[in-house]
């Protein structure tokens, strides 16, 4: 019974992994490619991580699976957003027209200049 | 029959670990290629983990620990240099 949980958790977890690989390569414009890895290479890893607690059983690898999986559920997302917000800002380009662009710098009087008081 | 298994799943993630080093090779700018290494990383990882469950040892997973946080480090401070945040 554990074995067949192994084995489709460790077939699930390839096929998520795969799926992050293919978009990687495949999806059309940096704001998509990174959403690839963020989310389907993290749950793939969570499939992979339970396939080989599961295989060993020691509480030991339990604790470091459970850790290793917190850590990565809380470090991909800080990590895509970083890169994607320097992305925007260094002005890498979309394939579509952006419709909701809230990072983009107001036009109006009330905006708050850019400060030029750099020392 | 699980051996097998995970020796094609092995080689899955390689196929990967060749479709990121494409984009990393061909990525129009330098956050591609950032973004292509680090699933790469997160890929290595998952052969790791396959070759753990091979073996029935938990000695590898101290090295996937390590690897997703210099894999995190690496994606930070490289997002930051080149936001150019850093260079004050």
């Amino acid at each position: 019974m554990i074995e067949a949980f192994k084995l489709t958790a460790v077939v699930v977890g390839v096929f998520f992994m795969a799926v992050a690989s293919i978009g990687v390569l495949r999806l059309p414009d940096f704001y998509h490619r990174i959403h690839a890895p963020t989310k389907a290479a993290t749950l793939g890893l969570a499939f992979l991580l339970l396939a080989a607690a599961l295989a060993v059983g020691e509480a030991v690898v339990w604790t470091k699976a459970v850790l290793a999986l917190l850590f990565l559920a809380a470090t991909a997302p800080v990590g895509a957003h970083l890169l994607c917000r320097a992305a925007y800002r260094a002005g890498v380009p979309s394939a579509k027209a952006i419709e909701l662009d809230e990072y983009r710098p107001h036009d109006g009087e009330h905006t708050p200049q850019p400060s030029s008081s750099e020392s | 029959m699980e051996t097998y298994l995970i020796v094609v799943a092995q080689g899955v993630l390689g196929i990967g670990i060749v479709l990121c080093g494409i984009r990393a090779v061909r990525g129009p700018s330098a956050f591609d290629r950032v973004m292509a290494f680090d699933c790469i990383a997160l890929n290595v990882v998952g052969v790791v983990l396959l070759d753990s469950i091979v073996q029935r040892t938990g000695a590898y997973m101290d090295m996937v620990l390590v690897v997703a946080l210099l894999g995190f480090l690496g994606t930070i401070s490289f997002a930051a240099y080149l936001e150019g945040s850093l260079v004050d």
